[in-house]
Order: structure tokens, then sequence, then C-alpha cells
């Protein structure tokens, strides 16, 4: 009795974990479709140069959309991410320009404020009650004046051309931003899937009333998920200025978390929290770039892609919603 | 003097429920006033009758655009399209008069029917398309927007016709117009949601759906009529805007307003769970934000710490709510 019991269990644990896979197999195989369709009708989709322009587009929305993954999985929003990028980017450039910081150091201050950011959005979350929404729209006012108040409207460039190699260039023909995404998508599917914050942010997403009650420290869960989101964000900054060996205050990272957003829900995750995978993030996110790549490629207006985007978000919702 | 009060609280609960009731319902009056006063000390201009209805004209478009976005709170919703819809309006308005040599009431009657419609796809979206407002009306500012753009090729349209360009600088008795038209529109909501049926229900909704929905109010039609009225006031906005002008700019009119006009209403004490604010505590908060950009810029304080000072105060009057 027992131990049919157990089976039974069992094949229902087997039966989730396989829809589970099909949801990820899902947004991995209309990316496959949209790929197949882009190389048939355009001849210079599928080469290796464009291969690699699409990779090196995608890793900058890419490297955020992997943070702000941790925040939409709890059911919450970052809005900040782009200001948190022009706020670490201004402490790069800042620091190498005017204290002559090397490097490395400079590019690990970087991801640390945006870190301390997201750990302020977190604790106001978590402890003051303030919702997600509304912390990071006053964030994003917040540190973007001052990445303006600072670089006075303009734009602060670097010192090291070397810097830029980091950006530029590339290892065995791959572009190098590809291999920091590349670590940092492992690591977080690691972090969701294995470890004990990982469930408990799924958890939390789920039904923050049951984890709570089951003994989940569900504040420091929201900081943390927070900290990684502005983390990742002072990453992207570290993307950002190396490719331009300078940030522009008042332009770099604008409209950056709507990229971010759309990636993520095309990528197949609940904005309600609770469900979403990496794999799907960053399908959304390749598949985001292949489509706006390939318009480029067919001459279809900048303008006319926003239209496009907008409407392939709103149907991909919309099918979703009759879904369940 | 805590004894004294703590005598008064036992004997007069009622003068203390008063009490009470007035801080919870006029906090934000307290904090307008209590602004006005450090800004007429702080600086001698502020109190003169050129620099105020500078004020009231600076916050006209923005505090229209808020009056929409109340309703659209209260319901627990949120519409982020407002600044593309007045971009887009103000695009169709511009266009009409100048391509197709309409009249100007025509072409008023036209762009406030853009903001309508955009408003019931938005409502229609959001009920029967089952999709989150936050990301339906996300990907609507994107599209509003990317329409103006591709019409306009990201450039700006300007008017032919002088006499529009009355509405947004003329004075009627020494008061600008665009003051004028805000006044009537916060008479007007203030009626339509305090007094009517239809007002009624929209705090129904917003406080519990559910109960609405079973007390036999049609929750998808007042929802629908909200996101209408939104984009009624952002058309509205538009109309202000253009004849300011007498031109749109497709690329960067009414970027960002959106965010002011959230901003507004929460500082005004509205809950984005719905079912909480006032289109007076809207309108207070409209002036707050005015008041404050207004003395920062004759304090001579950089115009980009603005957003910083807009972030905390937003996050301080939630902060403040909470402890209701």
């Amino acid at each position: 009795m027992l131990i049919n019991k157990r089976r039974m269990q069992l094949t229902h644990l087997e039966r989730i974990h396989a829809i589970k896979w099909l949801a990820n197999y899902k947004s991995l195989a209309s990316m496959l479709i949209i790929f197949v369709i882009a190389s048939m009708t355009s001849h210079y989709f599928f080469t290796w140069e464009n291969m690699v322009n699409i990779v090196r587009q995608a890793s900058m929305i890419g490297i955020i959309a992997l943070g702000v993954h941790f925040v939409v999985l709890l059911g919450m929003f970052d809005l900040s991410v782009g200001s948190v990028l022009v706020i670490s980017g201004t402490v790069i450039m800042a620091s190498q320009n005017v204290f002559g910081t090397d490097i490395f150091l400079s590019m690990i201050l970087g991801v640390v404020t945006g870190c301390i950011v997201g750990f302020l959005n977190g604790f106001i979350i978590a402890y003051g009650r303030v919702p997600s929404f509304i912390t990071t729209i006053a964030a994003m006012f917040i540190f973007r004046s001052l990445a303006l108040w600072y670089g006075s409207g303009g734009a602060l460039n670097g010192n090291y051309i070397r810097y830029t190699e980091l950006g530029h260039g590339s290892t065995w023909g791959i572009p190098n931003l590809v291999f920091p995404l590349i670590v940092v998508a492992v690591s977080a599917h690691i972090i969701l899937t294995k470890t004990l914050l990982g469930r408990y942010i799924y958890a939390l997403g789920q039904n923050p009333m049951a984890a709570s009650l089951s003994g989940a420290p569900t504040r420091w869960i929201v900081i943390t998920a927070f900290a990684i989101s502005g983390t990742a964000a002072g990453m992207g900054a570290v993307f950002e200025t190396s490719r331009l060996n300078s940030i522009s205050t008042s332009t770099s990272g604008i409209f950056y978390e709507l990229d971010v957003m759309s990636a993520i829900v095309i990528g197949g995750s609940n904005l309600k929290g609770g469900k979403g995978s990496i794999l799907g993030t960053v399908c959304g996110v390749l598949m985001l770039t292949m489509i706006s790549n390939y318009m480029n490629l067919q001459n279809v207006s900048p303008y006319l892609q926003g239209i496009l985007k907008g409407i392939l978000v709103l149907v991909i919702l919309y099918r979703k919603s009759r879904k369940g | 003097m805590s004894n004294a009060v703590t005598e008064l609280n036992k004997t007069q609960t009622k003068e203390r429920n008063w009490l009470k009731y007035l801080w919870e319902q006029y906090s934000v009056l307290f904090a307008l006033i209590v602004l006005i006063i450090f800004a007429s000390i702080l600086s001698e201009h502020f109190l003169s009758i050129t620099n105020i209805t500078n004020v009231l004209r600076q916050v006209s478009i923005v505090g229209i655009l808020s009056l929409g976005m109340t309703f659209v709170i209260i319901l627990g919703g949120i519409d982020l399209s407002v600044g593309s819809v007045l971009a887009m309006s103000g695009t169709v308005v511009m266009a009409s008069q100048v391509t197709y040599s309409t009249s100007i009431p025509v072409s008023i009657v036209l762009g406030l029917m853009c903001g309508l419609i955009i408003g019931l796809i938005n409502g229609l979206m959001v009920t029967y398309g089952k999709i989150t407002a936050f990301i339906a009306t996300l990907a609507m500012m994107t599209i509003a927007r990317s329409i103006a753009l591709f019409y306009a090729d990201a450039g700006a349209i300007s008017g032919l016709n002088s006499t529009y360009a009355k509405i947004g600088n003329a004075y009627v008795f020494g008061i600008p117009i665009p003051v004028i038209i805000f006044v009537i529109m916060v008479f007007l909501s203030y009626i339509v949601l305090e007094k009517t049926v239809y007002g009624r229900h929209v705090y129904a909704v917003g406080g519990n759906a559910q109960a609405a929905r079973l007390s036999a109010i049609s929750v998808f039609r007042v929802t629908i009529i909200s996101y209408m009225i939104c984009g009624f006031t952002a058309a509205v906005g538009s109309i202000i805007e253009t004849s300011r002008l007498n031109s749109i700019s497709t690329s960067t009119s009414g970027n960002m307003y959106e965010l002011d006009a959230i901003a507004a209403v929460i500082i005004g004490g509205a809950s984005l769970s719905g079912g909480r604010g006032r289109i007076l505590g809207t309108l207070f908060g409209v002036l707050i934000l005015g008041v404050l950009s207004n003395t920062m810029n004759l304090l001579n304080i950089s115009p980009y710490l603005q957003g910083v000072v807009k972030g905390l105060i937003i996050v301080a009057a939630v902060l403040l709510q909470k402890r209701d």
C-alpha cells in the first residue's frame, strides 16, 4: 500500500518534471523555428560573422535578463536595471579616469556598485514592504539622476585602450563577452535548480504565505534576489563600457528594462512568479535579438520593429492566458 | 505635554478620531503646505504671481495625465503607455492639420479619438485578453511610440496654423489656458470618481474584484471605461503639449511622463494594490512634484539631481502611508 502510494507520487513527480522540460523545449523550439526561417529567407543570416554579431548583441540584454529572472521568479519587477547599469558604468569610467585605478579593480567596483544598489532595493522592499514596482521606479529616478549629475548629462570616457579588448576582442573566433555570459547562465541555472536558495525562490514565488509559514527566511530571499539582479546589471555595465570605452549618462541603459522584461516573458516565465527557467530566458533573449537582427537584414525600419516586437509580446501573453 | 495629550485622547476620543481622519485624508495637503512654506522662505521669488502661474502651467500636462492614471490605479491596474499615447495622439493632431489640412476642431477630435481607442485596446487586453496590466501597457507603450516614430521618421511635425498655438500659450483673465483646462479636468474627474455610480464601482472593483463581480458590477465594463479615461486624458495632455510649441517631437514628447504621473498618484495617497486613492490627493501630489522642481530651479540646484529628490519622495510617501 505504502509502496504503491510512493510509486504513484513518483510518477506524479516525473510527470511534473516532463511537463517542465516540455515547457523549456517550447521556447527552445520556437527559437529554432525562427532560426531556420531566418536562415532560409536571408542569405546573410546564417553566416559566421552574423552569428557572432547576434551573440554579441544578445550578451548585454542577456546578462541583465539572467539577473532580473530571479526577481521575476518572486513575482516582482526590477525596473531599475537600466539606471543601475548607468551608475555602475559611471563608477567604472570615473574610477579609471579620475582615480586611475586599474581595469580589473574598476570592473569589480562597478559590479559591487550594482550589488549594493540591488541590496538597497531588496532591503526597502523586504523591510519597508514597499511594492517592488514603486521601489525600483524610485531607484530608477535616483541612480539615473546621480549619474547625470556626476557626468553633467554628458558621457564619460575611459583611459585604457586595453579595456575595449574585453568588449571587442574574441578568443577562438568567439566574442569575449560570451564567456562570462555562459558562466553566469550556468551558475544561475545551478543556483535555481540545485541549491536551497533556488528552491526557496520558487517556493516564495508560487506561494509567499506557504513559504514563510514553512520557515523560509522570506526577507533575505527577496534581498538576495534583488542583489543578484543588481549585480547582473553591474556586469552589464562592464559589458557596455568595455564595448564603447565610454558611458553616456543620459542615454546608456535607457529602456533596457523593457527589453529585459520582454525577453523574460517570451522565454516563458510567469510574471506572477514561481515559473520560468534560465534556459527559457536565454532562448527569449536570443529570440528577440535574432528577430531584430533579421529585420535589420531585411531593411525593416527600426521603428516598425518596435511595433512588431510589442505585438509579439502581446500575442505570446494572450496565448498563455488562454491556456490557463 | 504628552500627559496632556493622553488626557485629551482619553476624554475626547471623538475629536482625536476627527484629527486622525483629517491627517489620513489630507496628509498630502499638509505636506504640500509645509513644502510651500519652506519654498517661500528659501526663495523670495517663489510666491510671486508669475512664478505660481509658471508652476501651474508646468504641471498641467502631467497633472491631466495623472487624473486618468488615478482611475486606473484605484482599479488596481497601471497604465505605462500614457507618454507614448501622448506622442501618438499629438502626431495624429499635427499630421491631420499639416498633411490632410483638417480644421483645428476636427484635428483635436481626431486626437482625442486616438487616445480613446488606445485606451479601449488597453482595456480589452487587460479584461478579455487577461494580460497583466503592467505588461500589456508596456507593450502598448512600445507600439504607440513606434507608430509615431515610424510615421514621422523619428522627427518632429510642426503645425502651420498659428491659431492652434493659442490653446497652449494664450491667457484668459490672466490665467493660462492649459491651467484652465487642467482645473476643468480636475473638476470633471472629481465628479465622475466621487459622485457617480461608475466612480463607486471603480473603488469596488479595485478593493475586491471578486466581491464586486458577485454584487453584479460589470467588472469588465468598469475596467475598460477606466482605461479609456486614461487614454483620453493622455490625448488631452497631447493637445496642450502640441499647441504649446505648435509641434510634436515623436522621439522626445511624453518620454517618462508615465513615471511622473504614477509618482504623483502614489504621492497623492493611492495604493498600487487598488481600492484607495482620491482625485484631490492626486492634485496635491502633482503640485508637490511641481513645487519641488520649481524650488530646486529657483535655488539653482542641478536639474539632474531632481530625480534623486523625486525618487526619495516616492519611497517616503509609500513608507509613511504604510504606517497608518
